[in-house]
């Protein structure tokens, strides 16, 4: 298994005190990498959110997971609602290509306006296995919001 | 501050004491009797006098379980029936009692109340005296007071008193047609008085059934009547199965007396009762032709809802809309007997559907068409496949009954039930398997010493297989059924199988598997036999044995796989003694995939409760 670096002290006190319950949340994060100067979005660390966290998040890469709502007749830009049911939009640099349905996990920068730049994106396959809770991935997404300390992804983005 | 009545004590203890009586509680005792529910014995104050033979009917124990009456309260006498006991003291049977100010509000005992036994003795004294002229002048009873031994005696002065229980009868009740006795209700029946009549519709009887047994044969019915202060279950043996049996119609109202009243065998009856009565040969049965102020079914009807916060084999009412039947099977029983058996869904006001299984006759006539209201008495309650519902032979099933929760049911499904889909109780399976599921991290079997107790303790953790010991895992069994004893090779061509007694020229591989599981904090050895071996290695027995035979390298590509696989492990961990020492042996009962959503959401939980 392959861990590219020390856990911060924290996530160890954390993983003392409550391992099993961290173990999945933590991998809801993608997994955490040091800054790289000039990386592109894929390498960097990209907090998970939804579309209430957006505000917080403009003009940094997030992931953000969400169930495909609207997609504009251009094939440049799609809706998404996430676990809550608020929308997001998702705008892309080239028209799709194929047709869009599902629960999407997109990665990009956060605009002005609070939508998603994407530079990539990956449809969760349905057709096989459970299906994706999105509503339990919210439920997750709060525990990771509500408790920074325990899930000290932010500082290791910044340090 | 309260007026207690006052001679109210002097009246209840000479007969004549009528209804709605204040007085005080002095003092509360709880009377242990053998089996059956406990009894209280209260001693209640008029201010004046003090009387400790008052009695709390069983279905008031709750009131002094609860302390809501607790000494220095004071009451309200309702209603209440007073007995006279063999030896001729009267004993008041509380039936029902109303607390108007708790103990607490009150400073103590109120005014100077004095014991009446002695002005009880001397009343009993009169009426001995009274009865001894009319019935039997030679046996003058002694000065003292004493019990009159000949039962006909007994009556006499039995009916002496019944003149006064007239007067402060607590309703109208219709007097009986050969008037010897007055018409009491069934929740006021017990074993320590014979002499009684109650009124009361039958509701349910059973067909007669026969027993064999070493000790003799026999015959026996049973039936269940209510009036409406409750139900009691009776039963008639052999000379009265055919006295009684083709006398006796469903539906229809009777004077009964002279039964004998035994603690209930609450394992045979769903009646709500704390007795039941066998019917003996002085017993009657009196039609009575004026019936309709007497209930025509006690029922306590439980929403299907709630069936889920019931305790499994619990006894319920429970009526709903037979939405579907299925076609009759037949099975055999243990016993070989053939016994037919059908599964219907019901569906109440709350919007659930329950199964419940009929069996023989009721099974077998069963008409389900048209949707009927179904109304089960006394269903008994099972964890099978989350919930589900069984009416057995004490169960009574009526078909669309004349009440009014039948009509207010009709009317809701008719008007909107019908649209309903209704979820069902009953085919919620796997999950987290309710909230019973014991769910523990390696650790915590250690820290909390799961299996240390007399008993063997079982939870559920999820873990990873960490290591297989491949030796040993597989051993020659006994081939017949249900036999998994191990074979002994006889080194020429048989396999003698010591259980059986037999020998055998073949046999079959069984798992035992030692494995070796962990989670992030600690880790256990388990043994896990045939079907959880299975689950974890992804391979049957029989095909195990045969790589194991003849290809090794394969045998152990198997065990390769299937280390660092996840499951959710069901254990069962008791100490165990070997040879002076002791250690905790876990086996795994069951092993099933991960519920990753389930899994998920329980960590969720768990984080929200840590951080509360």
């Amino acid at each position: 298994m392959l861990r590219p670096r020390k856990l911060p002290r924290e996530t160890k006190l954390w993983n003392q005190a409550f391992p099993a319950q961290c173990c999945i949340v933590q991998s809801l994060v993608t997994p955490t990498q040091q800054v790289v100067k000039m990386a592109g979005i894929l390498d960097v660390p990209k907090p998970r959110i939804n579309c209430s966290m957006l505000s917080q998040h403009i003009s940094r890469p997030v992931c953000f997971v969400g169930r495909v709502e609207k997609v504009h007749p251009t094939g440049k830009t799609f809706t998404v609602a996430d676990g809550e049911g608020k929308i997001a939009t998702v705008e892309l640099n080239d028209p799709l290509e194929e047709e869009l349905s599902g629960v999407v996990e997109v990665i990009g920068m956060v605009s002005n306006k609070g939508a998603i730049m994407a530079t990539t994106y990956n449809m969760l396959r349905e057709d096989k296995g459970i299906a994706f809770d999105l509503e339990l991935y919210n439920e997750a997404l709060k525990v990771i919001q509500d408790f920074p300390q325990h899930y000290p992804f932010e500082v290791a983005a910044s340090g | 501050m309260t007026q207690l009545t006052e001679g109210a004590i002097e009246a209840l203890s000479n007969g004549t004491g009528c209804n709605d009586a204040v007085l005080q509680l002095v003092n509360i005792r709880k009377i242990e009797g053998g089996n059956g529910s406990p009894r209280y014995r209260v001693m209640m104050s008029d201010g004046k006098h003090t009387l400790s033979s008052f009695m709390l009917s069983t279905q008031l124990n709750y009131m002094a379980e609860e302390n809501i009456l607790a000494p220095n309260c004071i009451c309200v006498l309702k209603r209440h029936v007073t007995n006279i006991l063999k030896d001729g003291r009267r004993v008041v049977i509380i039936l029902e009692i109303d607390v108007i100010e708790p103990a607490g509000e009150v400073a103590g005992k109120l005014g100077d109340p004095t014991p009446y036994t002695e002005v009880l003795r001397e009343c009993v004294y009169v009426g001995l005296m009274g009865c001894s002229v009319t019935a039997s002048p030679q046996s003058a009873p002694a000065p003292e007071v004493r019990p009159p031994l000949q039962p006909q005696n007994r009556n006499e002065v039995n009916r002496g008193f019944t003149k006064d229980f007239g007067k402060k009868a607590p309703s109208a009740m219709p007097s009986t047609p050969g008037g010897s006795s007055k018409v009491v209700p069934i929740a006021s029946l017990n074993p320590y008085q014979s002499k009684w009549t109650i009124r009361a519709r039958v509701t349910n009887k059973s067909s007669i059934r026969t027993w064999s047994n070493s000790r003799g044969d026999g015959k026996l019915f049973s039936m269940e009547i209510v009036d409406e202060s409750g139900e009691i279950r009776v039963t008639g043996f052999n000379q009265e199965v055919d006295k009684f049996f083709s006398l006796i119609e469903v539906g229809k109202v009777y004077y009964v007396s002279k039964g004998s009243l035994k603690i209930a065998n609450k394992q045979y009856t769903s009646v709500k009762n704390d007795y039941e009565m066998t019917l003996n040969g002085e017993s009657t049965f009196i039609p009575c032709e004026d019936s309709c102020d007497v209930p025509i079914v006690q029922c306590d009807f439980v929403s299907i809802s709630d069936l889920e916060n019931r305790d499994k084999d619990a006894i319920v009412d429970v009526i709903g809309v037979c939405k579907g039947v299925e076609e009759i099977t037949r099975l055999t029983t243990k016993t070989n007997r053939e016994v037919s058996k059908r599964t219907l869904n019901l569906m109440d006001m709350s919007g659930k559907v329950v199964t419940v299984t009929l069996w023989g006759e009721e099974a077998e006539k069963f008409d389900g068409s048209g949707q009927p209201i179904v109304a089960i008495k006394g269903a008994k309650l099972s964890d099978f496949g989350g919930r589900s519902l069984s009416a057995s032979f004490s169960s009574t099933l009526m078909i669309n009954p004349d009440i009014p929760e039948a009509y207010k049911l009709r009317g809701w499904y008719d008007k909107e039930g019908h649209a309903i889909d209704g979820q069902s109780l009953t085919e919620m399976k796997g999950g987290s398997g309710g909230g019973n599921t014991n769910w523990k991290t390696l650790s915590d079997v250690k820290t909390e010493h799961l299996g240390h107790g007399d008993k063997a303790d079982y939870y559920t953790c999820i873990a990873t297989i960490v290591y297989l010991r491949k030796e040993n895992c597989l051993y020659q069994a006994c081939p017949s059924q249900d036999c998994n004893k191990k074979v002994v090779d006889q080194q020429n061509g048989m396999f003698r199988c010591e259980k059986c007694d037999k020998e055998f020229p073949n046999f079959k591989y069984r798992l035992i598997l030692s494995a070796n599981i962990a989670d992030y904090a600690d880790n256990q050895w388990v043994t896990c036999f045939q079907e959880s071996a299975e689950a974890i290695l992804g391979q049957n027995a029989a095909y195990l044995g045969q790589l194991k035979d003849s290809n090794e390298a394969a045998f152990d590509e198997v065990f390769q796989q299937a280390n660092f696989n996840t499951f959710v492990f069901r254990s069962r961990v008791k100490l165990e003694t070997y040879n002076d020492e002791s250690r905790i042996k876990a086996t795994v009962m069951d092993v099933k995939p991960v519920d990753h959503k389930d899994y998920s959401k329980r960590l969720i939980m768990n984080i929200r409760k840590l951080s509360a």
